[in-house]
């Protein structure tokens, strides 16, 4: 059982504080000022805004690096756009060429041609798809390993039973990474093909007219204001809960540490604390409770005791029952 | 040889391929059952079948079986993949078929809110290669490429895909909370009955949610004059675009390459 907690960060200063809070592994981005400087200002090198999210220096990263490994905690570079232009992959493959030089351990790709480019030029460095990637079934896994990918970082939208169902029928020795908690997508990331640099799509404030068609079951149109309404409030719980903490000062928002025993009995390698943005308390308060409750898993408690142990921790019984906070529901 | 149907601006049209199925929510796939009847439709009007398939789990790639299997031995008869796993089953275990490069792998940046240049996959070298071992004979877009392209294009009209997702909000009104919006569930699909129109206070940003995607408008037929060439095939998606029905026949006068309809 591995479960290893994976955490982002943003910012030197917060490599040894995560560290010292349970992470196990680290990730994080990195925006030279060439990419802010030539590239439209919607095209993020790595779906988070250039600056607040991504480390802007390579001398930041080969730093975090060298922090981390004091503790031998791995750093990961996500570098996973849906989609690079032929004029943006030779910048991409040169960082690519420093990362490995600076220690980074593996890149997270989503995109196919950055991946064989990276693939062909054999650096020594990792690669993982990205959830972006969107590797869903076992055939797909068996596809992204005969291209060399390492690690599979799982998309948020299935089931504890569907990834048992992949990582049983998949390839090994793939490891298997999931998310475990903060910032939930309405949509699948993976599909969806806006920029977050104006505003996510999902929470425009829409005016909807549904329109019935023939054959429209008796009573499905007057429920569609209610079923709206529904709709509003899961939004809300995805965009963690409109960034509010519970009274133990954990963040709300999107969970799976109920799920941590099934994740651990599937064999997942590890699990995703999500928030490159996010402040340095919101990170370090996501990442003990992570670990706290993976620490229950790894003394063998049973999946009930662990389930309740989380949902003390987090201390929002009402947005539990909900179940819209629920990564695995 | 083809369909023949009022469709484009009141212009008679013939319609030269059917595509069927769903490509982006694998509660759409249709059993063996559905696409033989489909098959029997497009017989009728002489007119091959591209089989539209989504983003799938496990369940959903076995699922697809009978749907391959109903279609494998049919003349011409093709399988638009969004999903990498589906385009290695289909090269392994059907590799007479047809395989057309969907929207959802052949990622464009999308979005309305958005002004000039969009982002694009890059057609490299060493993945028109892989494209290429995989069998894939054409590429599904929903804009005009700003570039030549190695592989044959489709564009669809007169809605592009901009974001999909199990959790689906249509759905969500056939069950009770805490019920709604899962992505691991039975769904009595609600959306074939049922579609929404979406405004904002940006004018630019009209949207459509069909099943679990949400459209925004394209150019439509205003991209056909403006194609000069590059494209091989035109897919015109009435299973979104509700104004037009496939059964409003009229007499051949204008062709298009191919119309998409469920």
């Amino acid at each position: 059982m591995k479960l290893k907690v994976l955490a982002p960060f943003s910012a030197v200063e917060e490599v040894e504080p995560l560290i010292a809070a349970g992470a196990e592994e680290l990730y994080c981005g990195f925006v030279p000022a060439v990419w802010v400087r030539d590239q439209p200002a919607d095209q993020w090198i790595n779906r988070r805004y250039p600056r607040g999210a991504n480390l802007c220096a390579l001398s930041q990263l080969a730093e975090s690096v060298r922090l981390a490994a004091r503790w031998q905690v791995p750093v990961f570079l996500t570098v996973n756009a849906h989609c690079y232009s032929p004029a943006q992959l030779p910048t991409l493959m040169k960082m690519a060429e420093l990362a490995a030089e600076a220690g980074v351990q593996a890149l997270i790709v989503s995109d196919l041609s950055l991946l064989l480019a990276l693939r062909d030029a054999a650096l020594p460095i990792r690669r993982h798809l990205s959830s972006l990637g969107h590797c869903t079934n076992a055939e797909a896994a068996s596809f992204f390993a005969e291209l060399g990918v390492e690690r599979l970082i799982l998309p948020r939208g299935l089931s504890t039973r569907e990834i048992a169902a992949l990582r049983g029928r998949g390839p090994r020795p793939l490891e298997y990474e999931v998310f475990l908690l903060n910032d939930g997508c309405a949509y699948d990331e993976a599909l969806c093909l806006t920029s977050h640099h104006y505003g996510p799509i999902c929470l425009t404030p829409w005016k909807v007219d549904p329109h019935p068609m023939g054959g429209a079951k008796e009573g499905r149109t007057s429920k569609w204001a209610e079923n709206w309404h529904a709709y509003q409030r899961y939004l809300w719980c995805l965009n963690n809960c409109g960034s509010s903490c519970g009274a133990s000062g954990l963040p709300n928002g999107p969970c799976g540490l109920c799920a941590l025993s099934a994740l651990g009995a599937i064999g997942i390698d590890a699990v995703k604390v999500v928030g490159r943005e996010a402040s340095t308390p919101r990170k370090l308060a996501s990442v003990r409770v992570a670990r706290a409750v993976v620490e229950r898993v790894r003394l063998g408690e049973s999946a009930e005791a662990v389930s309740g142990y989380a949902r003390e921790l987090r201390g929002t019984p009402e947005l539990c029952e909900s179940t819209y906070t629920c990564y695995y529901r | 040889m083809g369909w023949s149907a009022t469709l484009i601006d009141g212009v008679a049209v013939t319609f030269s391929r059917l595509y069927v199925g769903d490509e982006f929510c694998q509660q759409l796939i249709p059993s063996g059952r559905e696409l033989e009847s489909m098959i029997e439709l497009a017989d009728s009007r002489h007119v091959p079948v591209t089989l539209a398939t989504p983003p799938v789990t496990d369940d959903g790639l076995d699922g697809l079986g009978p749907a391959l299997r109903a279609l494998a031995d049919r003349p011409a008869a093709e399988v638009l993949v969004n999903d990498w796993g589906t385009l290695r089953h289909v090269h392994r275990l059907f590799p007479e078929l047809r395989k057309v490069l969907g929207r959802v792998l052949h990622r464009e940046a999308k979005d309305p809110r958005a002004s000039g240049r969009h982002a694009t996959a890059s057609l490299t070298e060493p993945y028109v290669t892989l494209l290429r071992r995989f069998g894939v004979s054409m590429l599904s877009l929903d804009r005009l490429p700003a570039d030549e392209s190695p592989l044959p294009l489709a564009v669809h009209l007169p809605y592009e895909f901009v974001t999909a997702g199990r959790a689906c909000v249509i759905s969500g009104v056939a069950f009770p909370e805490p019920k709604k919006f899962r992505s691991d569930f039975a769904c009595p699909r609600p959306c074939r009955t049922l579609f929404l129109d979406l405004r904002s206070s940006d004018p630019r940003v009209e949207m459509r949610q069909k099943g679990n995607a949400l459209y925004a408008g394209n150019g439509g037929t205003s991209l056909i004059s403006s194609a000069a060439g590059r494209v091989a095939r035109w897919v015109y998606d009435l299973s979104v675009d509700k104004a037009y029905s496939l059964f409003a026949s009229s007499e051949t006068s204008h062709e298009v390459e191919s119309p998409r309809a469920v």
